[in-house]
């Protein structure tokens, strides 16, 4: 596999943003035929380093060489000429084009050399052969799976006959399936001497793939291994620092054997932003005081259903009961009303008013509670002071009340966000990835938000990717698939290896 | 929207004082290019502007008409709506007032004045509120439909004052006139102020306190702020988008009705020289904020009040030299927020190096 | 109706489309690549100036178009500079850029054309190819038009195979769709928003340059009227397609024509009425047919 010759160099790159020293002096190299990952948690800086690679971002210091020759900086046809080739995560390619259109575009700007369309065909075709791939060139993009748009990329990166391919996260959204069939493709381009740089966060993904790893925390470059010398549990304390023992908290309690159940969910079905029939009948109960752990990779649907049960998304079908009533006709504002929390998935497009100060974002959550405002008109006062109590009850570390809720550290944003849903000791709290993109200690505090919330009675329901998150917090799990519920089991009778099974064989062999 | 609306308003009053200054001297340039004495130009401007109490009533005078439909504009944009079509809603609120007062029960000031100015204020937020309905339940862009709504309302208004309105053997289309009891005071002796100028301060009150004081006002900057996230967060955005609209177009309603009962007394065809449209450029050169306003909608009044004193100076010179500053001025503060934005950013980034190499 | 009046109003109608063809497809250039021009209507504004002017100052028709398209352009690079380099919001932009053309061409009225006040810049004269004016009724009615009439229609289809079968119209649909793919696939994001925004403008001041030197040959003020926004909408009710956009074009300039012949039609309605009709037909349109189609998704973003 490995010839030893050194194809790619990073060599002391650097790059900083206002706040933020995202890259410090990174420097690796990459041998011919090579498989090598590099491994980190979110804000260890591989995106600023992917976005390095590719050409989009210029590092303050340092540089690339690829055969020993220095990459210019900034210039994404630059990489592509010398042989670089990129498959990225989101945006690579556009939506509303057909395959062949957007493998034109790519050719023909990306490289610069104008292939004909016939010999780009030909390239498709023998590129498809040798790796298994199929694919309908005259679809358009939009209607493609995830793991079909992924071929689209391999595809369109591998027209270039690039010598080194770098991946972004190629196995986040993928099935256990996918993931085998990518390494396959993987395995054989390293065969043939392509150098393969694979960037992402989890362990066994890289484990299973990699000859050697390079394990980033923090912008720095903690150490360069290779994949036999060490195992999960190593990697997994250079990525976070220290061999600290598994967290075991308290775990979960359970809910009082008589709690009553707070929220009923019966046959609910929810269409997609792109598909029909995301969320197929599904129905579930969640009592008072427990936590409802909902595992299932990304896009199965629990974002939409639980949408879908704030009302913020049309149902197709079925009901949802709060105590009992019904409430599937109801606005967003009433059921806030009726004492429904939502905590979105992404924070900065539905979560936070960013323009808008920090008091007054708590204050939008009140829902014309008599303390911040009486028919209509604001008490500033009052919700001056709230918002000050509020920020000290939840850590939320900014300026003063007055800041603008965009100038908070993403930490701070979801603590701001969980202050003002849980302030009005709601009756049901729905999370989507409450910890996503958050650090150590912002995770922590979050999840013993949640577990007071629970505490004090309310219905929590969590929807997470990772597992040890759902597993820490949730005294029930529901398994999602392809948009049905597929399982239902208690927390602590099942591991995270046995989950993953029952996710579809998540964790790739 | 955030570039238009900052914090500091130290900061926001210099850059729009120095947009404005440099509008005028961009117009002193073209004035010299077409042949004139920029300076004697500026100063028969003055003379008619503020050179006399006359003068300064003139100028607060022509600043009403302006300074309400801005504050409506203003509204609508703290949620990120554009209301394009505040003109149409002058007309349309004025030819309201005028039916009230010429078709109407025969009362007086202040009760018969009050209905009229109401009456302008609830077919100017009508008007409005379709565009509104149309944005917020059909998506529809409401720069486009406010602004086809306003040459509708121009010309069902012609229509009205050309037709069944009409009062036979005039040199100008025109109405007759309202009966004097419906009309609003005059309130400064000497001047031709009428007492829409106080409605007009009020308006600016009532905008402060609606927008930073009510549940509304939070309503309205948070989905100027983040439509979804405020959706999300359980504002009841369509019907505030209607609202706010509806809002605004009361504001520009009014404008209408003042002109009718303060300033003409009849309804006129083509009374309005562009208010509608002026006061869009008014609510961006006052950054939106009330005061700001008041002081654009001052400064361009007194540009309206100087163009008779301009036509005495330089013979010839069209009072389309206002527009100019106008459109420069506003042209002149986005250039200015952009370059303070991209400063503040390349500060902070090699600010956040320079920390980085340090430690 | 008879027979000569439906002409004359076919005609008419074909006559009042070419300055919205101009602008409307000008639009459809810079939409696809997500860049918005509400001052659509001042570059019509300043195309119909600049034409002017510049045909009185040559003599030249060829030099008045010229002229014009170089005004539209002024305003397409104002409006790139206050959106690309000083980031400011497109709408704002337009809105702005709009009331200071609307300004600079009432002011310049006098000190520009003043002298000339009665002289009139050449004008275009209506010509008629060979065959095709022959043909029976359609003949008189579709092809005795000035020749930017001819050229209008001509550039729809243009429009259309340059936007579909090209790698060029490619690249633009992907910089308004996703400008993140194309940055990725090393398209020159900026560099084509740039090109389609100039387009826009000399597009747009051709056609403004139609109400004047194929008209009557002097600039009133504001002769464009709002024209320039109907040709916005045409573009939003024809779905962003060249095609679509040229009928939703007709529908609106059908309507304007009609307007104009009512007397003749034996309409008696207020001219008021009809004088309104095309905006209420296009306020009409997009209210019913808005939502079947949906703009590049990168429109109005600068980034």
């Amino acid at each position: 596999m490995e010839s030893g010759r050194e194809l790619l160099k990073v060599d002391g790159v650097s790059k900083a943003f206002p706040g933020i020293l995202a890259n410090d002096a990174i420097t690796f190299d990459l041998k011919e035929g090579e498989i090598h990952a590099l491994l980190g948690e979110n804000g260890a800086g591989k995106t600023t380093l992917v976005g390095i690679l590719y050409g989009l971002l210029h590092p303050d210091a340092g540089h690339i060489l690829v055969d020993g020759k220095v990459l210019e900086p900034g210039n994404p046809r630059e990489a592509i000429v010398h042989g670089l080739g990129f498959v990225q995560q989101h945006y690579s390619l556009v939506p509303t084009l057909t395959v062949i259109e957007n493998l034109i575009l790519s050719s023909r700007y990306g490289s610069g050399s104008a292939l004909s369309r016939e010999e780009i065909e030909r390239r498709i075709v023998k590129i498809s052969q040798r790796h298994g791939l199929t694919l309908d060139r005259t679809v358009k993009v939009e209607r493609l799976s995830v793991g079909e748009q992924q071929h689209v990329e391999l595809i369109k990166t591998l027209i270039g006959s690039p010598r080194v391919l770098i991946l972004d996260e190629p196995a986040a959204l993928l099935s256990a399936e996918e993931v085998k069939k990518l390494w396959q493709i993987l395995r054989n381009l390293a065969g043939q001497g392509v150098g393969i740089i694979l960037i992402g966060h989890k362990l066994e993904d890289v484990l299973a793939i990699a000859d050697r790893i390079t394990v980033l925390r923090l912008g720095r470059v903690v150490a360069t291994v290779s994949a036999d010398d060490v195992n999960a549990a190593q990697l997994g304390a250079m990525m976070v620092g220290s061999l600290a023992a598994q967290t075991s908290e308290s775990r979960p309690a359970a809910p009082a054997p008589d709690a009553s159940t707070a929220l009923q969910v019966r046959r609910l079905s929810v269409s997609g932003d792109r598909a029909p029939n995301l969320v197929k009948d599904i129905s579930f109960s969640v009592k008072r005081g427990e936590v409802l752990g909902v595992a299932g990779i990304i896009g199965s649907g629990q974002a939409e259903l639980l949408e879908a049960i704030m009302g913020i998304r049309p149902a197709n079908g079925g009901t949802v009961l709060l105590h009992g009533d019904d409430i599937s006709g109801l606005s967003i504002r009433r059921r806030r009303a009726r004492g429904l929390a939502f905590v979105p998935g992404d924070r900065h497009r539905d979560g936070l008013i960013g323009p808008m100060s920090v008091a007054d974002n708590l204050a939008l959550g009140a829902n014309g509670q008599p303390a911040t405002s009486r028919s209509g008109i604001l008490y500033l006062k009052s919700i001056e002071t709230r918002a000050r109590s509020l920020m000290k009850r939840f850590g939320i570390s900014a300026a003063g009340t007055g800041v603008r809720a965009a100038t908070l550290s993403g930490g701070n944003q979801q603590k701001l966000i969980l202050a003002r849903e849980l302030a009005r000791d709601p009756e049901v709290v729905l999370c989507c990835y409450p910890t996503r993109g958050l650090d150590f200690a912002s995770t922590a505090a979050v999840h013993e938000e949640l577990r007071l919330a629970a505490a004090r009675g309310a219905a929590v329901v969590v929807v997470s990717i990772d597992l040890g998150e759902l597993l820490a917090l949730a005294s029930r799990l529901i398994v999602i698939q392809a948009g049905r519920l597929t399982g239902e089991v208690a927390a602590d009778q099942v591991t995270a290896a046995e989950l993953g099974v029952m996710l579809g064989g998540g964790i790739a062999a | 929207m955030t570039s238009i609306v900052t914090a500091s308003t130290a900061r926001n009053v210099m850059i729009s004082f120095v947009a404005v200054i440099l509008a005028f001297v961009t117009a002193a340039l073209l004035l010299t290019a077409a042949g004139q004495n920029a300076l004697q130009s500026f100063a028969g401007m003055a003379s008619t502007a503020v050179g006399s109490n006359f003068a300064v009533g003139t100028t607060l005078t022509k600043a009403v008409p302006r300074l309400l439909p801005a504050l409506g504009v203003a509204l609508a944009l703290r949620s990120g709506l554009w209301n394009i079509g505040a003109e149409g809603q002058i007309y349309l609120g004025a030819a309201a007032a005028a039916a009230v007062a010429l078709f109407g029960p025969p009362l007086s000031f202040p009760l018969g004045t009050a209905l009229a100015l109401i009456a302008a204020m609830i077919v100017g937020a009508a008007w409005a509120a379709v565009p509104g309905a149309l944005r917020a339940y059909r998506g529809l862009n409401e720069v486009i439909t406010t602004l086809m709504m306003v040459y509708v309302a121009v010309q069902l208004t012609n229509y009205l004052i050309e037709g069944p309105w009409l009062v036979p053997n005039s040199t100008w289309p025109a109405t007759p006139l309202i009966p004097f009891a419906f009309k609003l005071p005059l309130i400064w002796p000497g001047t031709l102020v009428n007492g829409g100028a106080i409605l007009a301060i009020v308006g600016v009150a009532v905008l402060a306190f609606v927008v930073n004081r009510t549940t509304f006002g939070l309503w309205l900057r948070a989905i100027g702020g983040n439509e979804r996230a405020s959706e999300v967060i359980g504002v009841p955005l369509r019907p505030m988008i209607v609202a706010a609209l509806a809002a605004s177009g009361a504001f520009a309603g009014l404008a209408g009705g003042i002109e009718v009962l303060g300033v003409r007394g009849r309804l006129l065809e083509g009374f309005s020289p562009g208010y509608g449209f002026e006061a869009i450029a008014i609510a961006l050169l006052g950054r939106l904020r009330p005061l700001g306003i008041l002081g654009a909608s001052l400064l361009f009044g007194a540009l309206d009040a100087g163009a008779a004193g301009l036509q005495v100076a330089s013979v010839g010179i069209s009072s389309a030299i206002a527009p100019v500053i106008e459109g420069l001025a506003v042209g002149y503060l986005l250039a200015a927020l952009g370059l303070a934005e991209i400063i503040s950013r390349r500060r902070e980034a090699r600010s956040a190096l320079q920390s980085a190499v340090r430690s | 109706m008879d027979i000569s009046a439906a002409i004359l109003l076919l005609a008419a109608t074909v006559a009042f489309a070419a300055p919205l063809i101009f602008a409307a497809l000008g639009e459809l250039i810079s939409e696809k690549t997500g860049v918005i021009n509400i001052e659509l209507d001042g570059m019509m504004l300043a195309g119909a100036f600049c034409g002017v002017w510049a045909a009185l100052d040559s003599g030249s028709l060829t030099i008045g178009f010229i002229g014009a398209a170089l005004g539209g352009v002024l305003v397409a690079l104002a409006h790139g500079l206050l959106c690309f380099v000083f980031r400011a919001e497109q709408v704002v932009s337009g809105v702005v850029l709009n009331i200071l053309v609307l300004g600079l061409t009432t002011f310049g009225i006098g000190p520009i054309f003043g002298a000339d006040l009665g002289r009139a810049a050449p004008t275009l004269q209506p010509i008629s190819p060979p065959y095709l004016s022959d043909l029976p009724i359609v003949g008189r009615a579709l092809f005795s038009q000035t020749p930017t009439v001819y050229l209008a229609f001509l550039l729809v289809p243009a429009a259309w195979w340059l936007i579909n079968r090209t790698t060029f119209g490619l690249a633009l649909q992907a910089v308004g769709e996703a400008p993140a793919a194309g940055l990725s696939m090393g398209i020159k994001v900026r560099r084509l928003r740039w090109f389609a925004l100039i387009a826009c403008g000399a597009l747009a001041g051709i056609g403004g340059s139609q109400l004047t030197l194929a008209g009557l040959g002097t600039f009133t003020q504001n002769v464009t009227a709002g024209r320039g926004f109907i040709a916005l909408a045409a573009v939003i009710f024809g779905s962003w397609r060249p095609f679509g956009t040229l009928l939703a074009v007709l529908l609106f300039t059908l309507v304007e024509a009609i307007q104009v012949r009512a007397q003749a039609l034996g309409i008696h309605l207020p001219y008021q009425f009809l004088v309104m009709a095309p905006y209420v037909v296009t306020i009409l349109a997009l209210a019913v047919f808005v939502g079947r189609s949906r703009p590049p998704r990168a429109l109005g973003t600068n980034d």
